[in-house]
């Protein structure tokens, strides 16, 4: 119970509509989510598969809690192989559609093969509809929306559909979720658009059924109540995610500049938080979700006036303002109309275009290059222009819409010591030079490449200096806020050193990255109120009492590591060895505020963390052991190799 | 004195844990084609409306209905329909002009609100407090109060 039991695989190259089973075994191991995706991926699909080539698998998983009352429980994961990276594309977004899913008796929808003509599907409360999308096809995403909409004369059929970006296999293409939601890292909307698929409609009434309502309902009330008490929550519904960006301002860690330059003073007085309270309007949720952290913002002044939407959440408020320059959050509004409308990954895009902007500045590209444009920072007409481009690939947004590392292989001249990319995804909002902790350690090993999704600790140090020693494995933490954390005994204990008031920052990295696995397998949020007051112990209550599958805390981490280990074999299987999994180059070789990364004693982090994780520091795979241990012994060694 | 439910649209973040916490209070499963109350959200404009049984005063639902099966509960204020008398005809549903009335995808059987017997999970589950459950004497004030509070805060930005 509390989960269909079903996945619905859908061939486009023959139209072939089929089910399969997940069962209770599955549930316990993988539980939902990404975790799901990346077995079906791994059982049916070789991970060098052409990325836009007929053989790449889209799998949509809903968290195993999704559209229950459990705090957040919304979120549904994507998983395939990314065009852009070559590594697992791996991206979660909330909102209705995965609720919606399962509305239609279905965890998981698989989608294989290509369609020789446009199509859309429309599930019809298990009714599967594949119907011709020649007209939608050159739409951008609202208007996709709004006409599936009409003509199937339902306001409340749930849609996740490509915008143009997808349709031209744009390699950071986004699935958008809805108007104002998307999965928007890693390029799923290209692998859509690569099987002429613009849409996927949903209209459904089955139940979710729960096994022992009331238990649930007394462990939703638990985890609710450790939510809202939280410290955080009360600021998080106020500024939602833009709270931090004066946290990383006054941390020093912004990625100014394509990651060259610290911001200014004038970078705070336009961008931080408080700039959001002239256009917030209301507060906006997923579903179930009791922190409400997006905003409805109306512009009612200056060259976006008029425009309404739910907007400014920190990556573009840092993306479009630290590393770009922009220094005005009503263009953040904007900027995020358009990275909807395109179906593009507004965060890859201006990475593109900043990357590209160094590149004009420091005189490696030209006039010729571009268009005849002119690259300057913070210009704002010009980087709507370029969105504009990347998404119909004209000109040389045809160049940028390859994203940085390509741009820089096509470009060469060294141009790729100007690249801001950690195992092929740029590395977004802090700069790892800037502050070596877990969530700078967390770029090397994020399943999906270099960003900060992957790896979130449960406890921040966020005090101004920094830490003792920054090479170290520590950073301290207070005992008074460790003891609201959910972390199992034996974790705590290798985790924390209170004499010394150290962390270890490989063990927290592992057991970060577990948790941040098991809230995508349940769909819940990585949002701090969240992420920060729930872990394995109220996980397990929830879900045995949803599912009747006995849970205990130490299965529900077991499984986070397990989808952490099955992660790192995708990705081996996929090319990636050892000797990729480091930093940018830039990040060793150029320094911001006098730093650089010393290379050998990050790997000695990355060697230690291998450790913990019982892997093996020259190939990072799991040992046998460990693959025995987490019942995974079909991806044994003699087998990878 | 009658209580009643109270919502504020600037409050509603359209989550719907109303609808969530309805279904699962009354049919013990999540679906929210079973939940009594359900949200529309306009996304153009943001806004999301809750939709649900009013307790009418004048219950059309009660005057239409053939077979007497729906009746006020005197304790609660609400209309409370008795499902061993309902036949089923719609006729209901067919009136109400707020989705008051409505069709259990499954069974057919004919669902409405009965303000859980004083104790509406739709408002105890809503964090944002958009809907209130409050006596209808203290609506007046309530309203008022809200409007001046905006009218305070305007008043603090002309000074």
């Amino acid at each position: 119970m509390g989960y269909t039991g079903k996945i619905l695989v859908i061939n486009l190259s023959d139209r072939e509509v089929s089910e399969a089973e997940v069962t209770a075994q599955d549930c316990l191991e993988f539980m939902g989510g990404q975790g799901m995706n990346i077995k079906i991926l791994l059982d049916q699909m070789d991970p060098q598969v052409d990325p836009l080539g007929e053989g790449n698998i889209l799998s949509f998983g809903t968290g195993l809690l999704v559209g229950t009352l459990a705090p957040s429980a919304s979120r549904t994961s994507i998983s395939a192989r990314s065009p852009l990276t070559g590594l697992l594309a791996s991206t979660s977004s909330g909102h209705f559609w995965g609720a919606k899913l399962k509305s239609c008796g279905y965890d998981y929808l698989v989608v294989k093969g290509k369609s020789e003509e446009p199509v859309y599907i429309f599930i019809d409360n298990g009714k599967v509809n594949i119907l011709d999308a020649k007209h939608l096809w050159g739409k951008d995403s609202w208007d996709t929306i709004t006409t599936i909409r009409n003509e199937l004369r339902n306001e409340e059929v749930e849609i996740a559909c490509i915008g143009v970006g997808g349709e031209k296999l744009v390699k950071f293409a986004a699935v958008e979720n809805g108007f104002y939601s998307g999965w928007a890292r890693t390029g799923p909307g290209a692998v859509m658009g690569s099987k002429n698929l613009k849409a996927i409609a949903l209209r459904g009434h089955e139940d979710i059924a729960v096994f022992d309502p009331k238990g649930f309902l007394d462990a939703v009330n638990e985890a609710t109540n450790a939510v809202i008490n939280h410290p955080t929550y009360k600021p998080w519904r106020q500024y939602g995610s833009v709270l931090a960006v004066d946290i990383y301002y006054d941390l020093g860690v912004l990625t100014g500049y394509n990651q060259s330059e610290e911001v200014g003073e004038d970078f705070i007085q336009t961008m931080g938080k408080e700039n959001l309270l002239k256009y917030k309007k209301r507060s906006m949720a997923c579903s179930g979700c009791p922190l409400a952290c997006g905003h409805w913002v109306e512009i009612d002044e200056g060259a976006y006036k008029g425009l309404k939407l739910k907007a400014i959440d920190i990556t573009p408020t840092l993306e479009f303002g630290a590393r770009y320059g922009i220094r005005n959050l009503a263009a953040v509004a904007k900027a995020t109309e358009l990275f909807h409308k395109y179906g593009i990954d507004g965060t890859s895009a201006v990475a593109a275009v900043a990357f590209a902007t160094e590149l004009f500045q420091k005189g490696i590209i030209s006039k010729s290059d571009t268009d005849g444009l002119e690259l300057n920072w913070g210009d704002e007409p010009l980087i709507f222009e370029l969105m504009r481009k990347i998404t119909y690939r004209e000109g040389f947004g045809d160049l940028l819409a390859e994203g940085p590392v390509e741009m820089a292989r096509r470009i060469g001249k060294d141009s790729e010591q100007y690249l801001t990319t950690t195992r092929g995804l740029e590395t977004t909002s802090r700069d790892p030079r800037c502050r070596f902790d877990v969530w700078s350690f967390g770029y090397l090993v994020n399943a999906r490449g270099g960003d900060h999704m992957g790896v979130q600790s449960p406890i921040e140090n966020l005090r101004k200096s920094a830490p003792e020693g920054e090479y170290s494995y520590e950073f301290s933490a207070p005992e008074k806020a460790v003891d609201k954390v959910d972390i199992l005994d034996d974790w705590k204990e290798k985790t924390f050193d209170f004499k010394n008031g150290t962390v270890s920052i490989p063990h927290m990295a592992a057991w970060s990255q577990d948790l941040v696995n098991i809230v995508n397998a349940l769909g819940t949020c990585i949002r701090p109120p969240i992420l920060w007051s729930l872990g394995p112990t109220i996980y397990a209550k929830l879900v045995t009492t949803l599912t009747g599958i006995e849970f205990s805390p130490e299965d529900i981490r077991k499984a986070g590591e397990r989808i952490t280990n099955i992660q790192r074999i995708f990705n081996f299987k996929a090319g990636e060895k050892r000797q990729d999994i480091r930093f940018a180059p830039k990040f060793y070789n150029a320094r911001v505020k006098g730093r650089e990364l010393d290379e050998d004693k990050v790997n000695q982090v990355l060697d230690k963390y291998f450790e913990v994780r019982n892997w093996d520091p020259s190939t990072a795979l799991p040992r046998e052991e460990k693959l025995k241990e987490l019942n995974l012994d079909k991806f044994a060694w003699s087998k990878l190799s | 004195m009658q209580k009643l439910i109270l919502f504020d649209p600037d409050k509603c973040t359209g989550c719907r844990r109303c609808v969530l916490a309805c279904s699962l209070a009354k049919e013990g499963v999540f679906n929210s084609e079973k939940a009594r109350i359900g949200v529309i959200s306009i996304w153009e404009v943001g806004i999301h409306v809750p939709m649900f049984c009013q307790q009418c005063t004048k219950p059309l639902c009660a005057d239409v209905c053939p077979v007497g099966a729906i009746s006020r509960n005197e304790k609660t204020g609400a209309m409370v329909l008795e499902p061993n008398l309902c036949i089923g005809c719609k006729m209901c549903v067919t009136v109400c002009p707020f989705a008051g009335c409505l069709i259990n995808p499954h069974t057919r059987a004919i669902m409405k609100c009965d303000l859980c017997d004083g104790d509406p999970q739709c408002v105890k589950y809503c964090e944002f407090g958009a809907l209130e459950f409050v006596e209808a004497d203290e609506v007046a004030y309530i309203k008022r109060k809200a409007g001046v509070d905006k009218l305070a805060t305007a008043f603090k930005q002309i000074a």
